[in-house]
């Protein structure tokens, strides 16, 4: 028993004397939930908007607040480390939930490198939702009202995700994802939007469709609509509402999508790309006001095909749009041709765009309806 | 690994007895009455409940006699009737032919009488509550069993109580305990032997084992290391514990202890053995398998799907009480990352304008918390509730409206303290590593946490109880012997005793998987 005092004192040494260096308490940070990028048109430097918890208003029964700091630095990562001199606390990042990145930025200086920092940063989540302000500004977007919640960032940050579910007007792209797809091969990247609208007296955030990107320059935007064809183009599409006019009286049916799942073939041949995507869906009737009798098999069969026609020329349609007027391909396609023979995508690289905007396109949609949602015998 | 260095021989419990006194010569007694009486009187010299009561008897009263007894261990009625009454009978024998064996089968109608061989033993006995009858010119003198000790009635344990199951309890007297033991197991198997401990004390033990069923290696080195204990006095179960224990430093018991006959009676069918001190109603059992911290004589007495779910909520019980502190401190101070947005948030929140740092918080906390407790073990009774008054209100509802402490940290170390008395078996052992865990997550974070978990399997699993390994056993585990750990199986389905203890481990034959 005589090595325990040493022992013990040792340990003790160890413990003492090598740990605590990086305790961080929680009342010595920001928690930021979110950060809006700008970029000043005249000297050139970024403008960051941080979103944080106002810990200390806070109460035991009172609501949260937000606060806002602004901070400019001639690059993203001065700007951040200027922001900690208008504050006692350090800004922790770990919770951040939703960067903000204003259109400017996006059309002129690219994406790419903010997404880095950020990436290399060790304290934001890679989950976190990226998004293209259609405002002025991207701190606009941030400094806008909430309906559900105080707190802008994680608001939006909850509608993207919800959206890209329920709704289908948006892509989930989280921030690994959007590095990914600049850096990937053969991958197209795509941001969700957001926009303020007017809701009574608020102006509040509202989920506007996806921006389509070059490289990782912003090209376009998509709207809520065309944001459902492309996610069925990328198997990506989780739910949604289908609606079309149907029967001879042209009434409106409105269906629920249950599941769908979407492959896609693309095969060259002499210099021509022939692209087959064939959609498998299942739906739920919703919304009837034809005169279409759905309990009866044929009649759903009817309907199926009606849906399958309408699914068909949209998704053809769409196509063509993105063909002839962005020319460049947002749905992966030259990926799936590189998983297949990447020998062969390697010398079609170079002249991708052309062959995209030239290629064949057959769209075949196969539509289930699993549920009348009538009730028989009654 | 051996966290606390080797044991020297010799040293420390188990080893080599730690005084030098040599044992007590027996003088053996001497058979002139007179000088007998005056050895006997000096030794009791300023002993005034030793009792000396001198009489004559015989044909013309000249045969000299003498009673010794300790006054208030013994039972007067049993003297008075059947020692004192036939002693002044005595005329109707002839003085020549007087001797020990005559009266002991003629006489005195006493159920244990035996002849006092040394000084030593008479000293001992007459301070046990005999009477020693010394008569002129007789050979030997006699001892007479006239015990009868104030006694507490057969109770129930405030430590071990039961919703369904016997209720008894041990009581100081330990005849009394071993009668208890020997009506649950009426088989001439269970071996009750004495033992003498204390060289002031005399204390008596009774180790207890079912013959044929414990294994005699461990009884061996149970009888081995109590031969080398020296210590002047045994008061209680405990210091035969931690004498004859196996890890002499280490927090976690190596053998059980119980105040009830039942459990008890179950040790000694598993193969254990056990071992009873006298004035203690606590009992050892050994060897002791790190489990047993979780088992509870209940579980065996109520429905087996129900105690198997306790048993879980026992062993995460354990876990949490020397976790939680810990874990919390090292997500607020050190790995905020880890916890969900809203969560961190509203801690944050209430973290907010409290004086200390939360390692410190929870330091404090977690002392207030044991000295609330500690006082409330010490307290008088009647105090109780100003003590619950203090502990819950200003200590707990005003020190978080005073924003003296978080209300997290008042949440945590409520939780650190209400799944301590989950495991009451293991209370000591919970103290130190919640403390040590709470150090080590403090200066290091999760990584300290990682660290005491890896020092505490190492040491865990290198305890052993009599040679027996308490957590894991140095082979394949078989699907029986899980049946009796985090789960409790039902009885028809527990063949086996305990493979590492038990000598034989049938335990019951057949049953729906065959015999084994």
């Amino acid at each position: 028993m005589k090595r325990l005092p040493g022992l013990t004192a040792l340990s003790l040494c160890f413990i003492l004397l090598c740990g605590c260096w990086n305790y961080q308490g929680l009342d010595d940070i920001d928690i930021v939930t979110g950060m809006a990028v700008d970029r000043d048109e005249a000297s050139g430097s970024y403008i960051l908007t941080f979103e944080i918890v106002d810990t200390q208003s806070a109460g035991s029964d009172g609501e949260l607040e937000t606060k806002y700091v602004e901070a400019e630095g001639e690059t993203l990562f001065d700007a951040i480390r200027n922001s900690k001199k208008k504050l006692i606390n350090k800004l922790y990042g770990g919770n951040m939930q939703t960067l903000i990145i204003s259109r400017q930025i996006a059309e002129n200086d690219g994406v790419s490198a903010i997404l880095e920092e950020l990436l290399r940063d060790g304290e934001p989540r890679e989950t976190l939702s990226v998004a293209i302000s259609q405002e002025e500004s991207a701190k606009t977007i941030l400094l806008s009202d909430g309906i559900d919640s105080k707190i802008i960032s994680f608001g939006i940050h909850e509608m993207i995700k919800e959206d890209s579910r329920v709704t289908a007007s948006t892509a989930n792209v989280p921030l690994y994802h959007a590095y990914n797809a600049i850096k990937g091969t053969a991958s197209a990247l795509v941001l969700p939007v957001m926009r303020c609208v007017e809701e009574g007296e608020k102006t509040v955030v509202e989920g506007n469709g996806i921006a389509l990107f070059r490289e990782d320059r912003l090209a376009g935007f998509l709207s809520a609509k065309d944001s459902m064809l492309y996610l069925f183009a990328v198997n990506q599409l989780q739910g949604g509402v289908i609606s079309f006019p149907a029967g001879e009286s042209k009434e409106s049916i409105s269906m629920e999508i249950k599941g769908s799942q979407t492959k896609t073939k693309v095969d060259y041949r002499e210099g021509q790309l022939a692209v087959e995507i064939s959609i498998k869906l299942k739906l739920n009737v919703m919304e009837i006001k034809s005169q279409l009798d759905i309990s009866q098999k044929q009649e759903r069969s009817r309907l199926e095909d009606m849906t399958e026609e309408y699914l068909e020329s949209r998704m053809s349609g769409f196509i063509s749009d993105i063909q002839s007027q962005y020319g460049m391909d947002i749905f992966g396609l030259g990926r799936v041709l590189y998983k297949k023979d990447p020998k062969l995508w390697r010398s079609l690289e170079d002249q991708w765009d052309e062959l995209f905007q030239n290629a064949k396109v057959a769209i075949q949609a196969e539509a289930d309806v699993i549920s009348s949602g009538v009730l028989q015998n009654y | 690994m051996r966290l606390f260095g080797p044991r020297k021989n010799g040293k420390g419990p188990g080893g080599e007895p730690v005084g030098g006194v040599p044992p007590q010569k027996h003088e053996a007694v001497s058979d002139r009455y007179q000088k007998n009486l005056s050895y006997l009187k000096q030794v009791f010299q300023d002993d005034d409940p030793i009792t000396i009561h001198e009489l004559n008897t015989g044909k013309d009263m000249k045969l000299r006699a003498c009673l010794m007894f300790c006054d208030g261990l013994v039972d007067s009625s049993i003297i008075d009737n059947h020692i004192l009454r036939p002693l002044a009978e005595l005329d109707g024998l002839p003085e020549e032919a007087l001797s020990a064996d005559l009266l002991i089968s003629k006489v005195f109608q006493i159920n244990s009488v035996k002849k006092a061989k040394d000084y030593q033993e008479i000293i001992q006995s007459v301070t046990y509550g005999d009477t020693l009858v010394l008569i002129e010119g007789l050979g030997e003198m006699l001892l007479f069993s006239t015990k009868s000790f104030p006694s507490r009635g057969v109770a129930e344990p405030e430590g071990e109580k039961v919703l369904s199951g016997p209720r008894e309890g041990f009581t100081e007297v330990m005849v009394t305990n071993l009668s208890m033991v020997r009506r649950k197991l009426r088989t001439e198997k269970l071996k009750m032997r004495y033992y003498t401990l204390g060289k002031q004390t005399h204390t008596q033990l009774c180790i207890a084992y079912l013959d044929g069923i414990a294994d005699p290696q461990i009884l061996g080195e149970l009888y081995r290391r109590l031969d080398l204990i020296d210590i002047d006095g045994v008061l209680d179960a405990n210091y035969i514990n931690e004498l004859i224990r196996d890890n002499a430093w280490s927090p976690f018991r190596s053998t059980g202890y119980t105040e009830r006959p039942d459990v008890v009676t179950a040790k000694l069918l598993e193969g254990r053995i056990a071992v009873f001190v006298d004035g203690t109603p606590v009992v050892l059992t050994l060897p002791y398998l790190f489990i047993e911290n979780f088992q509870s004589n209940e579980d065996y007495y109520l429905s087996f799907y129900y105690t198997s779910f306790s048993r879980a909520i026992r062993i995460l019980g354990f876990f949490l009480t020397i976790l939680v502190p810990a874990v919390y401190i090292a997500i607020v101070a050190y790995h905020q990352e880890m916890l969900p947005a809203p969560l961190l948030i509203s801690i944050a929140t209430e973290r907010q304008s409290v004086p200390l740092p939360a390692a410190l918080e929870a330091f404090i906390m977690l002392i207030v918390f044991e000295i609330l407790r500690e006082t409330a073990l010490r307290m008088q009774t009647n105090v109780g509730q100003a003590l619950s008054i203090v502990g819950a209100l200003v200590v707990g509802q005003a020190a978080v409206e005073a924003k003296l402490v978080a209300a997290p940290m008042i949440i945590i170390v409520a939780i650190a303290g209400i799944t301590s008395l989950l495991v009451p078996k293991m209370n000591s052992s919970i103290l130190l590593l919640r403390f040590g865990f709470l150090l080590l997550a403090s200066c290091l974070g999760f990584l300290g946490v990682a660290v005491g978990f890896a020092l505490l399997l190492t040491h865990t699993l290198s305890l052993r109880s009599f040679g027996v390994w308490q957590l894991a056993p140095d082979r394949k585990i078989s699907y029986q012997e899980v049946k009796d750990t985090v789960i409790r199986a039902p009885w028809y389905q527990m063949l086996l005793r305990p493979k590492q203890i038990a000598m034989n481990v049938t335990r019951q034959k057949g049953g729906p998987e065959g015999t084994k």
